[in-house]
């Protein structure tokens, strides 16, 4: 049997995190969380995540500096990043192909289409 | 005899003249064999072969001499000084001659000399001449080749390798060639221009890879070795070089092996572009594509994202509307709860305050009032509540007639005006005696002008003054209500028509009200399609201002019969319409006058009202002289039995006109939906057929 994929979510709000970490469990996904920037860089390294998914404004470094970071680590195998963002803004689209994702969403509370993101990248 | 080589050789000659002398001593035959020998070595030698003497008479002049002169031994030997044909040029034959005098036995004498043959033509010559002893003399023997040809090669070959200079020398490109070893062996002035070197710092001091980029000098180099071992030639092979000032110089170099003619590599040529610019073009264009890529996919993420949002917005309108739903039905049923215990509670205090159940002293009367005037406040406030829940739920709905405004207008002044003297403000108004009158709900006006009158009273202090008037204003209505009350701060003129928005949160002495009033007005005046406004400044006053537009008469007919055959459709049941024309009505104008006829209109209306049953139906003035009956659920035979019912009735009805009697002469004319039209337009149009 394949070994469950791992995913980190870095959000900073408690509520969208939970309602995230649930709706990926129950998926079948393992899901290890960050609550900043920096530990969810940290943690792309030391956890080895198949994904990452982070929102786009956190306290200290935001979404896209992550996003950087993680894929500027020299390694053979990044993680996937997906960048969420509250804000609809067309920048935010080009800004994270910018700095290296490999998929932007916007957060909504039917989270079918984040899921079905997901599913496609890993 | 030895073989002709390449260097006219004279030991052969020498051996053959050698033959002659010894030949001297041997017998005649012997002699002969020998000199037919010598003369046939001579003749058939490719050189040109000559022996004379210091005055330069030619013993031997062989046949390849004659083609190359184009003189034969006797014309040499007789036309005086042959040197002078030969060289018609004097300081030519000088040297020649000069050059004979150092000519010494067993030396050879090798020169490069130009005559003139018979025939005018020039021949180059390599001669080669020394001195022998032939018949105990000396004698000069010179071997001649003819180098003409070589010599015309040679030429071309100069012409040639100027052509060339000439080429590479205005050629952009930077034509080189170079040795086995990559060393310069040649390089065009253009490098100059490119690279920054001149052709003397290249040529025999640097190499090819002398001039790549430090970081990949070493592999090229391997690179181009291993084709120079192929002898390969190569097109287009990129490579960055170090302009002599340390600019990078991108270089697109296309050459060739240069090869003997065994094939064995002798070096390299070739010629070299500088595609710095084109290369950097190159890259802004594939960045430029990649941006626009990114544009491209940075759209197409936000286009998803917009209908995502979209899905989500429209998620959160029905939860709202739910919400609403929810919050409507429980205004409503908690009101209805409320009311209940309101009721028995003023029951009571009524009973109380009429004595019925014993007598009040001072004491106890003016606390039974005070608690009698919070259960009305309650009742209004809860009241209100419902009013704006059944707004809300659109279960409200007019019920228009035709009404001059200045009527309800005055009817409030009338019931306001005992609370506006007890307060000690002065109520007037500024009303003209009538205005074109308009379909409204006269009691749902007459509750917003009492509404704005009342707050009007509550918010102006004792000696201020209220105003209350009516104006047409082209195709509306304005009835404005001005006080020199408080007045009402700029932060809050927009928001006091929501509901429970209250100017000051701190409750007034003598005011009361949930914030409630407003709204309603508001919401009705919507209804009516109307609308309300306020001005004011603090401390001066405030105007409110409602505007009702002027319902035409057809156009409401046509606006209820639409609204109807909606309703209707929906049960899948009848409309029926009646038009009731009063035909003599323009002579009777004329007779009496239009108010006089409007009274009469209007006695006609309230006979045609009474004798309607159902609440549903309407009587609804559609022209001046037409009136309009409108029954719901009536199918085709019914309407006709009620037309023809009131058609007899009113026949028999007195109307009056200025105390006399009036004789109207009406006709019936009936129509149903969905028989006759199945819209407004249609019903009208057949019913005005």
């Amino acid at each position: 049997m394949a070994r469950k994929k791992k995913i980190l979510v870095v959000e900073d709000s408690p509520t969208a995190l939970s309602m995230l970490k649930n709706a990926l469990e129950c998926e079948g996904y393992q899901v290890i969380t960050s609550e900043t920037g920096e530990e969810g860089v940290k943690k792309a390294t030391s956890e080895r995540p198949d994904l990452v998914i982070t929102d786009t404004l956190l306290p200290g470094i935001d979404g896209f500096e992550v996003c950087r970071r993680i894929k500027k680590r020299p390694g053979s195998v990044d993680p996937k990043v997906i960048v969420m963002t509250g804000a609809i803004d067309a920048v935010d689209a080009v800004k994270a192909k910018e700095s290296g994702a490999d998929d932007y969403t916007v957060k909504t509370s039917d989270l079918s289409p984040l899921i079905e993101t997901v599913k496609k990248l890993i | 005899m030895s073989p002709v080589r390449n260097n006219p050789d004279l030991s052969g000659c020498r051996r053959a003249l050698r033959a002659g002398r010894i030949s001297n001593g041997v017998s005649g035959k012997m002699k002969n064999k020998k000199i037919l020998e010598l003369e046939t070595v001579i003749e058939s030698m490719g050189d040109g072969i000559s022996l004379s003497d210091a005055n330069g008479h030619f013993e031997i002049f062989n046949s390849k001499m004659q083609e190359i002169t184009g003189y034969t031994i006797e014309e040499a030997n007789s036309c005086g000084d042959f040197s002078t044909l030969i060289y018609p040029d004097p300081k030519e034959r000088q040297k020649a001659l000069e050059g004979l005098k150092k000519i010494r036995r067993g030396k050879d004498h090798k020169v490069e000399t130009t005559i003139r043959a018979k025939d005018g033509s020039k021949k180059a010559l390599l001669v080669s001449t020394t001195l022998v002893g032939y018949k105990d003399r000396d004698m000069f023997l010179s071997v001649y080749r003819d180098i003409t040809e070589r010599e015309m090669i040679e030429d071309e070959l100069l012409k040639s390798r100027e052509r060339f200079i000439q080429v590479a020398d205005i050629a952009e490109e930077f034509i080189w060639e170079v040795d086995t070893n990559g060393l310069y062996t040649y390089a065009s002035p253009a490098v100059e221009k490119i690279l920054g070197y001149k052709p003397e710092e290249l040529t025999g001091k640097k190499h090819f890879y002398d001039f790549f980029a430090p970081d990949v000098r070493e592999e090229l180099k391997k690179a181009a070795f291993e084709v120079f071992a192929r002898k390969d030639s190569f097109k287009h092979f990129n490579n960055p070089n170090l302009h002599k000032n340390g600019k990078t110089v991108i270089m697109e170099t296309s050459g060739g092996p240069v090869m003997d003619k065994d094939g064995n590599l002798l070096g390299y040529c070739g010629a070299d572009i500088d595609i710095t610019e084109r290369k950097k073009a190159e890259e802004e264009l594939k960045k430029s594509k990649e941006k626009l890529e990114i544009q491209a996919w940075g759209q197409q993420k936000t286009n998803e994202a917009i209908k995502l949002l979209y899905k989500e917005l429209d998620t959160m309108n029905k939860k709202l509307q739910q919400v609403d739903q929810m919050k409507s039905d429980f205004v409503s049923h908690v009101s209805h709860e409320l009311r209940t215990p309101l009721a028995t509670m003023r029951e009571a205090n009524a009973q109380l305050l009429e004595g019925m159940r014993g007598p009040l002293n001072e004491a106890q009367r003016r606390y039974m009032e005070i608690s009698q005037r919070g259960v009305d406040r309650l009742t209004r406030i809860i009241n209100n509540l419902l009013d704006l829940s059944r707004l809300d739920a659109g279960k409200i709905k007019l019920e228009r007639k035709s009404v001059d405004i200045t009527i309800l207008a005055r009817d409030v002044m009338e019931s306001l005006l005992p609370q506006a003297d007890q307060k000690k403000i002065k109520l007037e108004d500024e009303l003209p005696p009538s205005l074109p009158e308009t379909f409204i709900d006269p009691d749902r006006i007459r509750q917003v002008l009492i509404n704005l009158v009342g707050n009007a009273l509550k918010y102006t202090k004792e000696g201020g003054k209220i105003k209350l008037s009516a104006k047409r204003k082209e195709g509306s209505l304005e009835v404005s209500v001005i006080d020199t009350g408080m007045g009402i701060p700029d932060d809050y003129l927009d928001k006091i028509f929501e509901r429970f928005e209250r100017v000051s949160k701190i409750p007034i002495p003598g005011v009361g009200g949930a914030g409630l009033g407003l709204a309603i007005c508001k919401e009705l005046l919507d209804l009516h399609k109307g609308s309300i406004c306020v001005e004011s400044r603090v401390g001066k006053g405030s105007r409110f201002i409602i505007s009702l537009p002027i319902y035409k008469e057809k156009d409401f007919l046509l606006d209820y019969l639409g609204e109807q055959i909606q309703e209707v459709k929906k049960i899948h049941s009848f409309l029926s319409l009646i038009m009731i024309n009063v035909e003599n009505c323009s002579q009777l104008k004329k007779k009496w006058g239009v108010k006089t006829m409007t009274q009469v209109q209007k006695q006609l209306e309230d006979l045609i009202s009474s004798y309607i049953r159902d609440p549903m139906d309407k009587v609804i003035r559609y022209k001046e002289d037409t009136l309009a009956l409108v029954m719901i659920g009536t199918p085709k035979k019914n309407g006709q039995a009620v037309a023809e019912r009131l058609n007899a009735q009113t026949k028999k009805y007195k109307f009056k006109a200025k105390d006399k009697t009036v004789s109207l002469s009406l006709r019936f004319k009936e129509v149903t939906y969905p028989a006759d039209g199945q819209t407004e337009d249609e019903l009208i149009k057949a019913v005005e057929k």
